[in-house]
């Protein structure tokens, strides 16, 4: 039985992709046992910081050739230069030896931003399938592989559409949340629908789950805002545009000083702070993940 | 540095040492392997305490009742309740931090770590999961979405016809999640209704 792949995808930016990435990624790899490989795809290379020291990172990303950057780029200049099993860094974090022995890292490089232009020098559906070629060999190695998206909708996340089998959607409860996700959820369908008939490996990448972030509890305002995603899912649900079974898992993520603070310590919220609330919510929203996806989809 | 690259250190450094046993000497080196004698038996209880040297499952619990599954969802009743499951009987201590020691010396001794780890992993997976909602949250959300589209005299005839009862407008109100206090009255429930009511018909009503 091959990975899991989820993309975590939303192309509006600060609603808590790599947070989730990351602290979800590192719990099932601490508490639960799973192999788990975080592919970070964007240019401002945040789980890859999160999770590396930066020196640790600017001496591994150095040559690019360590990086997902180079994966790309040997798709579009037809080199052989990338080398998977160099590139991934294992067992992270570390304090010079790993913290948490089945967590892995694919590492970005800032160098990603000028993928986007080089990949449209592909043609057709060759362009977008650059990372489920890739990743389809190490697929038996791990049993989650997180794909943290650019918050955008071009080429390298459209490469991630391929690659998954499911979609998780990061979500902040507000109405301009709402919006951006309505489009985000059409935009991937129609997506899918152009390139189906050219792309046969794999069924849709279904969204399968949504994750509220910035949860706080006041005067029910986020509880109002929660309310109407769900309103929304009820209207979409129907049109098959998301899983039937997807979900808002539980619980909410609260607003938590600590795991803001894990980023500067390079280490998810668990090993930074074990008894605060981050890691409290994290720690159950990571076990809900987990039944979610092996037992309800 | 990897503990593939630390054993293979190890490696090569043991078979210089045990190359050349004669020829070693001297005040500098001897205290140098001393401090390294003491480090490698540190490291070695560390070792096989993570390889399972105090049983199966005691290091596992161990961590378990320090992580945030046990801050959250471990009380001391609980615990209780788990001593329970695996002893038959609740603990004595009755403090926290004295009970988990107390905990962990129990199943330590009755060699008991692979079931009191399989019995916390249920307790923390029953834990984490929410209530589930009503089974008519859904029809209730969609019967908020369905007020927001009507006009103000077929708002109103719904609030003095089908939607006449207080309890209803509560029930409507809570599985919406709508800020009502416990004594607001019809007047209020009814203002809040119309207001989130017609701010949901907005935002999501293309979908309609």
């Amino acid at each position: 039985m091959g990975a899991k792949v989820v993309a975590f995808v939303n192309f509006k930016g600060g609603v808590g992709k790599t947070a989730n990435v990351v602290n979800i990624g590192a719990g099932l790899a601490k508490y639960h046992g799973k192999r788990v490989l975080i592919v970070d795809l964007d240019a401002q290379s945040n789980s890859s910081l999160w999770l590396m020291q930066p020196p640790e990172w600017r001496e591994h990303t150095r040559s690019l050739r360590k990086t997902v950057y180079q994966l790309f780029k040997d798709q579009i200049v037809g080199t052989h230069l990338f080398d998977m099993h160099r590139a991934i860094v294992r067992g992270l974090p570390r304090q010079r030896f790993s913290l948490i022995a089945n967590l892995d890292l694919l590492p970005s490089a800032v160098e990603m931003i000028t993928i986007e232009d080089q990949l449209r020098q592909i043609h057709g559906v060759a362009s977008y399938t650059v990372l489920y070629r890739t990743l389809r060999p190490i697929m038996d190695a791990y049993d989650y592989i997180f794909l943290d998206c650019p918050p955008n909708l071009y080429s390298v996340t459209r490469n991630a559409l391929l690659a998954a089998h499911y979609c998780v959607v990061p979500y902040i409860p507000d109405y301009l949340s709402l919006s951006g996700f309505e489009i985000l959820v059409d935009y991937v369908n129609e997506f899918w629908h152009r390139m189906s008939g050219q792309f046969t490996a794999r069924p849709k990448p279904q969204f399968a789950a949504f994750i509220i972030n910035h949860f706080a509890k006041q005067r029910n305002v986020f509880e109002t805002g929660v309310n109407e995603f769900e309103l929304a899912l009820n209207q979409i649900r129907p049109s098959g545009k998301i899983h039937p079974k997807a979900v808002c898992l539980k619980p909410f993520v609260r607003f938590n000083v600590h795991v803001a603070e894990s980023t500067s310590e390079h280490l998810p919220v668990f090993l930074h702070k074990e008894d605060s609330i981050g890691a409290m919510d994290y720690a159950d929203l990571t076990q809900n993940f987990l039944h979610h996806f092996e037992s309800v989809l | 540095m990897s503990y593939r690259d630390l054993a293979e250190h190890l490696a090569t450094l043991a078979k210089t040492v045990a190359d050349n046993p004669e020829r070693l000497e001297g005040v500098p080196l001897a205290k140098a392997a001393e401090g390294l004698e003491k480090a490698a038996a540190k490291f070695e209880i560390k070792l096989k305490d993570f390889l399972g040297g105090r049983g199966p499952g005691i290091r596992e619990l161990e961590e378990m009742l320090k992580s945030p599954h046990a801050k959250a969802h471990l009380p001391l009743p609980g615990l209780n309740i788990v001593c329970r499951s695996v002893f038959g009987s609740a603990l004595s201590a009755e403090k926290l931090p004295a009970a988990r020691k107390e905990f962990l010396e129990k199943v330590k001794n009755a060699q008991a770590g692979e079931r009191a780890v399989a019995l916390l992993q249920e307790f923390f997976f029953k834990a984490a999961q929410m209530p589930p909602p009503p089974a008519d949250k859904v029809a209730l959300q969609n019967e908020l979405l369905r007020l927001g589209g009507l006009s103000d005299d077929e708002l109103k005839f719904e609030f003095s016809s089908r939607l006449k009862a207080v309890s209803i407008l509560k029930k409507l109100a809570q599985a919406n999640s709508l800020p009502v206090s416990k004594g607001a009255k019809k007047g209020d429930l009814i203002d809040v209704i119309t207001h989130y009511a017609r701010r949901a018909y907005a935002n999501i009503a293309h979908r309609a």
